[in-house]
This record gives structure tokens, C-alpha cells and sequence, in this order.
């Protein structure tokens, strides 16, 4: 080899070193600055937990109650202070109880979608169930229907709410679970695209069959007076009514209490591990032993249930119910507020559920024929750059933003919140 | 016969029209690592998944410890103690090796501390692991956690899908290691594999399975030197 060639060659490898050395450290720089991008929501939201758990005497219990008892005095803010109208608005008995209403919803739908990875574009079809059964026990159908044949107001005796009629709570979430066991076992073998096809066709199927079987739901022109709910023990009354929203509000967010409580509590269990399996691997988790179509009707059926009594609620609070209702758009909205509030977290539904409800509902009254638009913008802009959702669920977030972050994974600190 | 663990009779799986199994009959007895051979779409792994309970035979029987499984559940059948650590691994990618090893033991109930340990025994890498994403694992230490998961639910019959698939020769050795260790210490293992070779050197007898029949069965040593298994399986002429 001639010097000249040694020479060529070891400049060629000098200038090769360079260039790796410089990629190299181009390549950390970019990973810091990734890692800087990613790191501070977690990083300080942890460190603040820490500062919260060696600074402060309040445990974690004593936190939630506080925080409930702020959430539950919201409606009363507005006579307090002098809030700015808007605010005004979002603070107010009836939007915070649609706010109640749909977390309610999404909670359901989460453990369908977010838990056991079932895409249900029907969820609405089990709000119409428990709202229908609600209609159809306290007997304001059958009134709806004699004012309708055109018997006087005096003739027939509007529904009042009884005692017993607490059952009728009860007998509506039996009566959605029975339907999300009768959709699923046919169709829960399905997977992904299939089953969201089958669960959309079968929420339509229920409207229309509400719009078309009269004799029993009154069809289009609907039902009404549904009866407001009351408590009395001895001479202590509680009683909801028209203009009475915000206790309706409390109602529903002690049942959103209950539900969070229950759905912690099955997510930490063994079923709430199976989900897991089956959204990770569903062969696999078969291999495993656990029962996979009994699970994932598990997850249906809670979901069912959690619609069902909202229904029966929504019913009472308005009164008034016909089939256009419970359109498919229903449906997309709640699954919308799932998606954004992060799939699998219990916070996430419940932040996703009073964003879709107040944006639109209170600080876009006046730019209503904008709203869905908006609303699709706002979605398209979350998926891009927060595909795991607002308060996303330590799990979900590895599963979208990639694996291998073990110490989310550790098992201590797994569960979603 | 009465000390068979597993027996299958005349055992016939369809995908469709297609009969991918037609018509096999072999049996593991208690204690035994027997192996099933044969190539690309011979039917190995269709035979698992219907002893799995994950497919359903279309004709025959399938029988464990005397009780017939075949139109059993997939969950029963893992609970009456079949385990499989299904082809191509199949560990949960976003789960910690630890709550892959826990999931192992779901047909069980609860897994205890000294379950996982005794797995953290067998395989020490996944010990060092076991905080890390399974997915984020070599291929490997992805079959040694599929391994050990199976070993979670304490099966009675443990079957192994084709656990050399996609692995360094290196891994291949110590994973069949790992198998004879396993099987010395009393489970009776089914294995399926394309690498006759090695699985016939572990197992005390071997089946070979060709378009979904069964061609030949006998003792590993002696399969080993047959000569028909030489020219096709083990690349000699």
C-alpha cells in the first residue's frame, strides 16, 4: 500500500470518527430534549405527591373528603361570590348535573373500553333501557298515553312517586345488565372493528324499536311526567323537582362516588387483572386460564348497568323522554369524553365528561352551530398531541406511548388513577 | 394404560374444510417429556391449541388424568392443570415480568411470593428483570418468561410451543437445558418443536406428525438414529 493510499485512509477514518461523534452527541441532545419534553408533567406531579405525603398531615382519605366537599358545595359558589357569567353558568345546578350524569356514563363505558379494550359504539342503547324501564314502572307511560286518547286532566291521576319506586332503580340496572348479557354473548367473540359495527347497529336497533313499538314505550310522541323521586322517613322529607337541579346534582354525584369506589376497587381485583390480559393478549391470557368471553361480558354488563342507572335518573330529572334521545351521537359523545379524558383512567372520565359538558354547555352558548366542529378540531388536536388523554392511566400511557418505562410498570404503582 | 396423563384418540381439527388434524392418537404418560416433531404445517401447534381447549376437535377425544377435556373450556382445562406456553411466546408486552409471572397463576387464585420465587430460581435473569416491561426483553428472556408463566399455574402437563423459535443457538441450548431440569424435577412435559435434534435429546419419547398425521412414534434414542427422521428432520443425507 503506498503511503499516499495510508494516507487517504486514515483521514477517511478521522473524518468517519467525526462525523459519528457528532451524531452521537447531536443524538443525546435531541434525547434530553425529548426526555426534558416528556418528563415534567410526571416528574413534578410525583414530586409534589411526595411533598404532599412527608409535609402534609392530611392523608389521602381525608383529601378525597375535602375534595368531594369543594366539589359538592360548586353549585352554591355562585351565591357566595359574584362569579363572571360564564363561570356562572358552569357552576350551575343544571350544568353540573349533566356533568354527573355523563361522568356517570363514562365510568360505565370506561370499564368497557378503557378496562377489557371493547370498542362499544352502542353504550347508548342501556341509557335508553334504564330510562324506558324507569318510564314504563311508575307508570307515566300509561298516563302519557290516556292524555293522549284525550282523557281530561282530571280524569287520570298523574304518577307519584311511592316508596317502592326506589326498586325501580334496582329493577332498571337488572334490566341492563339481562340486555349487555343479551348483546354480548353473540357478539363479545367478535373483535375490534367487528364489535364496534354490531354494538352501533344495536343501539340503533333500540331506538327505532322505541320509536316503532307504541303500545308499549308510546313511540315517537314519547313519555311524560315521569315522576321526581322523593325520601321520607317520618316526618324528614327530601324531594327532587323540576327547578331543582342541583339536588339532583347530589344525587348523582353520591352515585359517581359509589361507582369510582366500586370500579377501583374491581379494577385492583382479579378481574380487573384479567382485563388487562385480555387487552394485552388475548391468546395469551386464554392460555393463562382466565375465562376471556365471561370476562369481557363482566366488563359489558357493569358497563350496562352503570347506563341503566343513569338512565333511570336522567328520566326522572327531565321528565320527558322519546326515542330521538338517545340518538347515536350519545354514543360518540360519551366514548368522545373516554378518549380524552384518557382511557382506563377513573379521573380521566370523570375530567373528559365535565369538559365536553361545560365547553359546549357554558362557555360556548353563543357559538352553538360551531360546537360540533369545534368539537371534532378540539378531538383531532388531543389525538395528535395527547394520545393517552388528559389524566391518562399510568398503564395506558405505556401502552400508547410506547413500552418499556418498567418503573410505571411496577406493580405498586400500576393502577390506574 | 391407566397411568396416562394425557390420551388422545382419533383426534380430528378443522379450519374450515380445511382438516389440519386428521384423525392422531398419542398419549403422555405421568412423568414423561414426550415430543412431537415435524415441519411447517404438520399440525403441531393446532394440536396443542385443541388440547389448550383454544380450539375445538372436530371428532375424537381428548382425555387428562381419565376425565375427557375436549369440549371443556380453555379455563377448566388450565385449571385442571394443562398449561401451555403458547407459540411464538405470547408474554404480555406492557406488563413488568412480575405481573406477567402473577397472570400465570391466575387459574390458581393468587400467586404467593415463594411461587415466584421459585422461578426467579430457574431463570435468575428474570429476577433482575423483573421490573422491566416484558416487552423490552431479548427473545430469549421472553421465552424464559413464558416458561416460568406456565410454571405459575403448577401444571400437571406442561406443553411448550416451539420454544426455540427465533432464538440464538446459544439461548436454544439453555432453554432445552432448562427443560431437562424442569422435567428431572417431576413435570411432565409435551413438547412440540421443529428443531428434532435438540428435542429429541431431552425427550424420552417422540412422535412425528407430517400433514397432520402421525407418521412415527418411539423411543427419542431410537428416532434419533431412524433413519427416515435423519433424512428429513435433521438435515442428513
Amino acid at each position: 500500500m503506498s503511503e499516499r493510499q495510508r494516507e487517504l485512509q486514515r483521514s477517511y477514518r478521522e473524518r468517519l470518527q467525526r462525523m459519528r461523534a457528532q451524531r452521537s452527541s447531536a443524538r443525546g441532545k435531541l434525547r434530553e430534549v425529548i426526555a426534558k419534553d416528556a418528563e415534567p408533567i410526571t416528574s413534578r406531579w410525583r414530586a409534589l405527591r411526595a411533598w404532599l405525603d412527608e409535609h402534609s398531615k392530611v392523608s389521602y382519605p381525608g383529601l378525597s373528603i375535602l375534595l368531594i366537599a369543594v366539589i359538592a358545595f360548586l353549585p352554591l359558589l355562585g351565591e357566595v361570590v359574584d362569579l363572571p357569567s360564564e363561570l356562572d353558568q358552569a357552576t350551575s345546578g343544571s350544568v353540573l348535573a349533566r356533568v354527573m350524569l355523563f361522568s356517570l356514563f363514562a365510568l360505565g363505558l370506561n370499564v368497557v373500553v378503557g378496562f377489557a379494550g371493547l370498542l362499544d359504539l352502542g353504550y347508548v342503547a342501556f341509557w335508553l333501557m334504564g330510562s324506558y324501564t324507569a318510564a314504563i314502572l311508575t307508570g307515566a307511560q300509561d298516563y302519557s298515553e290516556k292524555i293522549q286518547q284525550g282523557a281530561s286532566f282530571t280524569e287520570v291521576q298523574e304518577p307519584v312517586w311511592q316508596m317502592w319506586m326506589w326498586l325501580i332503580l334496582a329493577i332498571a340496572l337488572g334490566v341492563a345488565i339481562v340486555t349487555g348479557i343479551a348483546l354480548g354473548s353473540p357478539t363479545l367473540r367478535l373483535r375490534g372493528d367487528y364489535l364496534a359495527i354490531v354494538t352501533l347497529g344495536f343501539g340503533e336497533i333500540l331506538r327505532i324499536t322505541a320509536n316503532n313499538l307504541t303500545s308499549v314505550t308510546g313511540g315517537p310522541r314519547g313519555v311524560r311526567s315521569i315522576p321526581h323521586p322523593e325520601i321520607r322517613v317520618g316526618d324528614a322529607e327530601l324531594v327532587w323537582g323540576t327547578l331543582l337541579d342541583t339536588k339532583y346534582y347530589w344525587l348523582l354525584l353520591a352515585l359517581v362516588i359509589l361507582w369510582i369506589i366500586a370500579i377501583r376497587k374491581l379494577d385492583d381485583s382479579r378481574i380487573g387483572r384479567a382485563w388487562v390480559a385480555i387487552r394485552e393478549d388475548e391468546v395469551a391470557a386464554a392460555a393463562m386460564g382466565v375465562p376471556v368471553v365471561r370476562m369481557k361480558l363482566a366488563a359489558f354488563a357493569i358497563g350496562a348497568c352503570t347506563a341503566g342507572v343513569g338512565g333511570v335518573i336522567y328520566a326522572e330529572q327531565v321528565n320527558f323522554i322519546n326515542p330521538p334521545t338517545f340518538s347515536l351521537i350519545q354514543s360518540i359523545l360519551i366514548l368522545s369524553m373516554v378518549v380524552l379524558g384518557g382511557m382506563g383512567s377513573i379521573a380521566g372520565s370523570i375530567v373528559g365528561a365535565a369538559a365536553l359538558v361545560i365547553i359546549p354547555d357554558a362557555l360556548l352558548r353563543e357559538q352553538d352551530e360551531y360546537r360540533f366542529f369545534l368539537f371534532g378540531f378540539v378531538l383531532v388536536v388531543i389525538m395528535i398531541f395527547r394520545p393517552q388523554g388528559l389524566v391518562p392511566s399510568k398503564r395506558r400511557k405505556a401502552e400508547l406511548v410506547g413500552g418499556g418505562q418498567a418503573e410505571i410498570l411496577d406493580p405498586a404503582h400500576a393502577r390506574s388513577s | 394404560m391407566t397411568d396416562d396423563l394425557l390420551e388422545l384418540q382419533d383426534v380430528v381439527v378443522r379450519y374450515g374444510g380445511i382438516e389440519a388434524v386428521r384423525g392422531i392418537s398419542f398419549n403422555v404418560a405421568d412423568g414423561e417429556l414426550v415430543t412431537l416433531i415435524g415441519g411447517n404445517g404438520a399440525g403441531k401447534t393446532t394440536t396443542l391449541t385443541t388440547i389448550s381447549g383454544i380450539k375445538r376437535p372436530s371428532g375424537g377425544t381428548i382425555s387428562f388424568a381419565g376425565e375427557r377435556i375436549d369440549n371443556l373450556p380453555a379455563h377448566e382445562v388450565v385449571e385442571l392443570g394443562v398449561c401451555q406456553a403458547p407459540e411464538g411466546r405470547r408474554i404480555f408486552p406492557r406488563m413488568s415480568v412480575r405481573e406477567n409471572l402473577v397472570m400465570g397463576a391466575f387459574a390458581r387464585g393468587s400467586a404467593k411470593q415463594a411461587d415466584v420465587d421459585r422461578v426467579f430460581d430457574l431463570f435468575p435473569v428474570l429476577k433482575e428483570r423483573q421490573k422491566q416491561a416484558g416487552g423490552t426483553l431479548s427473545g430469549g428472556e421472553q421465552q424464559m418468561l413464558a416458561i416460568g408463566r406456565a410454571l405459575m399455574s403448577e401444571p400437571k402437563l406442561l406443553m411448550l410451543d416451539e420454544p426455540s423459535m427465533g432464538l440464538a443457538p446459544k439461548f436454544v441450548e439453555k432453554i432445552f437445558e432448562l427443560l431437562g431440569d424442569i422435567h428431572s424435577q417431576g413435570t411432565t412435559i409435551l413438547l412440540v418443536e421443529q428443531n428434532a435434534h435438540l428435542a429429541l435429546q431431552i425427550a424420552d419419547r417422540g412422535y412425528v406428525l407430517e400433514s397432520g398425521e402421525i407418521v412415527l412414534e418411539d423411543d427419542a434414542k431410537k428416532l434419533l438414529g431412524n433413519d427416515q427422521v435423519r433424512k428429513a428432520y435433521l438435515g442428513e443425507s
